[in-house]
């Protein structure tokens, strides 16, 4: 396979990592400069054009998703890469949602590296490490759940006695509680079954054998 | 009530004064001349009603009528008598004083060593077996008149005087000292009770030195309206009063109608006074006695309410009501008596000194119970302080034991999950397994992410709450082996501020630590809720639970407390014995950016 060379440019305050990377490249064949400052950074993406970009997560106190937002004008040519020790769902998906190229863990085996190097403009999102929410059945989340309607034993009681009528002082009493937690309930139960006013949450418990 | 005490004391040692009167005979006789036509002259034509000393004449309520006093004289010993002829009204307006021809005008207090009299007096040379007879004009202008005379000899005047002085000058002095000293109070406090106060008392004494004759015998001795004068500095010291009263029950408050009512009374009574100022400035006179007559009204509708508001009051505040009450009854006493004089019920009129001693009186409790008030005031303060102060340090120890509890976790989790870790590591490296060691070390960075992600997750800087709480919930699933977590949201927004994100976060764990370690949940349902006004987090469990009523909020319980109140929530937990427990936080959202 033959390797184009490319112009890369890497922002690590991590001396030591930022280094390894670039020797690594640098035997691959391509240009690469490390910079390990945020001003250095922006210094080089306002006066060269770069092919491929790494770029940290922390670097001297900056927040490398601000860089990268701040010089959007400079990187559009560019395939950007978020590289970083966190390895967080909620940063993998916020680094696709800003239109990134990938995402990329510091613990990543040097082939991942390459990959994303060699990756087509254009090509669908890379992350180097697979999504919690993607490793077990939580990625059906977002869909609808049973387990949202799910109810507690105490507020099947609350519904019941709110369908006999009483208030939530009287309720309270009964259940040994307070009334504010009482009204915490109907107004959590209410937001839960998407269901307004006592006449649907009387409908609710009837057709759910609440009522006995 | 030692306060009353010491004032009753000084009160009774006043009224026991003896008056010594010289052995001469004395005969005195009246005539009303009703629009003063009379002269000197003529008058000696006319008959003379019968008058004995000491015996007040009441004549009521006067236009413009002369009151005339013939007194005879006769001194039955063998020696030269000296001695006073004493009137004791001296609200009277002009006195002139016939021997043969006219000899003194207006209680003329011109010659020298004169004692201090708080009436008109005039000293009498009677030689030995000789008699003597004198004629007194009295006038007072427009308002209500009485007049007794009597006499007395030289040394009981002095001793009276003196003893008056001294009395008068230490209850001054006394008064003097709480206006000095309430009006510091009211400088530190800023608050208008003792203000009014203040005021109250410099009109106090501005009456007394008008009641007791200071101000026209000694002050202004050429003014001639000091019974007008004490008519409406009267008026206006007693509507002080009231409203120092009203203050002082904090009736706004307490008793808005009586408040309402009691500032009416006060409306109309100023009126009054205006008016009959206006009215005396135009010369229409007739008018004045009906508007005296309605001010008396009003007051004693005013002291009525007063009286009633203060029964009311003991509900409130028993000490207050009784101190009003207490210090209300001499003044109730004699205004009672003025008001029926006034309508003519009842004649006999309290004496004057009365009327300054009921000023002392006041003064006196009032500033007293002020200061005194102040004083317990400022030591609930300091006891308060103090309370906040260790609260204070409760607070900062609990954050000490948070952080201490904190690291000991973060020690634990390093330990547990990379301890063992890195040993197995190093013995595989030392066999050269490189296939084998590359697994571990992947294992070995997740383990690194899931334990940072636990720390601190970096999405809370963004506050995406539920990311990092979905996250933390998946791996707490994945490691816990008897509990299981379950987390939903219903319309919780997904990125709140980065404050209550940590928080919530917090809050979370520590929930969550609860249930498992002392509740020994198998099941932690975890709901957040998103309302308009507010977040809510509900954590039902299937855990053992608590008694309610014999509970004590633990050192986890603390902590969540404790971050509750740094987000201004209201925290709810509710449970029984073996019946789980249900905790519900409710957090306000603050709309400020």
């Amino acid at each position: 396979m033959k390797i184009r060379t490319k112009d890369i440019l890497i922002c690590d305050d991590h001396n030591l990592f930022g280094q390894g990377i670039c020797q690594l490249l640098t035997r691959e064949g391509h240009r690469v400069v490390c910079v390990n400052s945020s001003e250095k950074c922006i210094e080089k993406l306002t006066f060269f054009k770069y092919d491929v970009f790494f770029c940290d997560l922390n670097i001297d106190h900056n927040n490398g998703f601000d860089i990268i937002e701040s010089n959007k004008a400079h990187l559009s040519e560019t395939q950007v890469f978020l590289i970083t020790a966190y390895t967080e769902d909620y940063l993998i998906e916020k680094a696709e949602k800003k239109g990134l190229q990938g995402f990329l863990d510091k613990s990543a085996s040097s082939e991942k590296l390459f990959t994303a190097i060699h990756l087509a403009k254009g090509s669908p999102f890379f992350s180097s490490v697979e999504r919690i929410s993607q490793q077990n059945d939580f990625a059906e989340k977002n869909k609808f759940s049973p387990s949202k309607l799910l109810l507690s034993n105490q507020e099947k009681e609350v519904i019941k006695w709110v369908v006999f009528g009483l208030t939530s002082k009287e309720i309270g009493d009964r259940l040994f509680i307070s009334k504010n937690t009482v009204d915490t309930h109907r107004r959590n139960i209410s937001k839960k079954l998407e269901i307004q006013g006592v006449s649907s949450l009387i409908r609710f418990a009837h057709e759910n054998n609440l009522v006995d | 009530m030692k306060i009353i005490l010491w004032i009753s004391f000084f009160f009774s040692s006043f009224c026991s004064l003896a008056i010594s009167q010289p052995p001469v005979h004395v005969k005195g006789g009246y005539f009303l001349d009703k629009h003063s036509d009379f002269t000197i002259k003529e008058i000696l034509d006319k008959e003379f009603l019968y008058l004995p000393v000491n015996k007040n004449l009441n004549v009521g309520y006067n236009e413009n009528l002369a009151a005339w006093l013939k007194i005879n004289l006769y001194n039955p010993t063998s020696k030269t008598q000296v001695f006073w002829l004493v009137l004791d009204n001296n609200r009277l307006d002009s006195i002139q004083l016939f021997d043969q021809k006219q000899v003194a005008i207006l209680g003329d207090r011109t010659a020298s060593n004169l004692p201090f009299l708080s009436y008109p007096a005039f000293e009498i040379t009677l030689p030995a077996k000789s008699s003597k007879q004198y004629i007194l004009r009295l006038k007072k202008s427009i308002s209500f008149m009485d007049f007794s005379f009597h006499l007395e000899t030289g040394t009981s005047i002095h001793q009276r005087s003196n003893r008056f002085l001294f009395i008068l000058s230490l209850i001054l002095g006394l008064i003097l000292f709480l206006i000095v000293f309430n009006s510091i109070l009211f400088w530190i406090a800023r608050q208008k009770i003792y203000l009014i106060y203040v005021i109250y008392s410099i009109l106090s004494i501005i009456y007394i030195f008008i009641a007791t004759g200071l101000a026209k015998y000694i002050l202004f001795p050429n003014f001639l309206y000091f019974s007008e004068a004490l008519i409406y500095f009267g008026s206006v010291w007693f509507l002080i009063l009231f409203l120092f009263f009203s203050f002082f029950l904090n009736l706004k408050e307490n008793d808005p109608i009586f408040y309402r009512v009691s500032l009416a009374l006060t409306v109309i009574a100023s009126t009054y006074i205006v008016s009959s100022i206006f009215f005396y400035a135009l010369g229409l006179l007739h008018w004045l006695k009906i508007l005296s007559i309605l001010n008396y009204a009003n007051f004693l509708f005013f002291i009525i309410v007063i009286v009633v508001a203060s029964i009311r009051h003991f509900k409130v505040n028993r000490s207050n009501a009784t101190y009003v009450l207490l210090s209300f009854v001499p003044h109730f006493i004699w205004s009672i008596s003025i008001i029926l004089r006034v309508f003519g019920i009842f004649s006999k009129e309290l004496n004057i000194s009365w009327l300054v001693l009921l000023s002392f009186y006041d003064s006196l409790l009032f500033g007293f119970v002020l200061v005194r008030f102040y004083f317990q005031t400022f030591r609930k303060n300091r006891l308060l302080n103090e309370q906040i102060i260790l609260q204070k340090e409760t607070e900062i120890q609990t954050i000490v034991n948070a952080q201490i509890t904190e690291r000991q976790n973060i020690a634990n989790l390093i330990h547990d999950q990379f301890g063992s870790a890195i040993g197995h590591i190093m013995q595989i490296s030392e066999k050269n397994e490189n296939s084998k060691l590359k697994e571990l070390l992947l294992e070995f960075s997740m383990n690194i992410r899931d334990v940072s992600h636990q720390i601190m997750p970096k999405a809370l800087e963004d506050g995406a709450l539920v990311h990092a709480i979905e996250n933390q919930v998946a791996i707490l699933n994945k490691t816990l082996t008897n509990c299981k977590i379950e987390f939903e949201s219903y319309d919780f927004p997904t990125i709140i501020s980065v404050n209550n994100a940590q928080n919530i976060y917090l809050i979370f764990l520590e929930l969550i630590n609860n249930a498992r370690r002392h509740g020994k949940s198998s099941i932690i349902r975890m709901e957040f809720y998103g309302y308009d006004q507010s977040l809510v987090i509900q954590c039902t469990d299937n855990g053992l639970g608590f008694d309610k009523t014999n509970f004590e909020f633990g050192f986890g319980l603390a902590s969540i407390n404790r971050r509750i109140k740094l987000v201004h929530g209201k925290f709810h937990i509710e449970s029984e014995l073996n019946k789980g427990t249900v905790v519900q936080i409710e957090i306000p959202i603050i709309i400020n950016s």
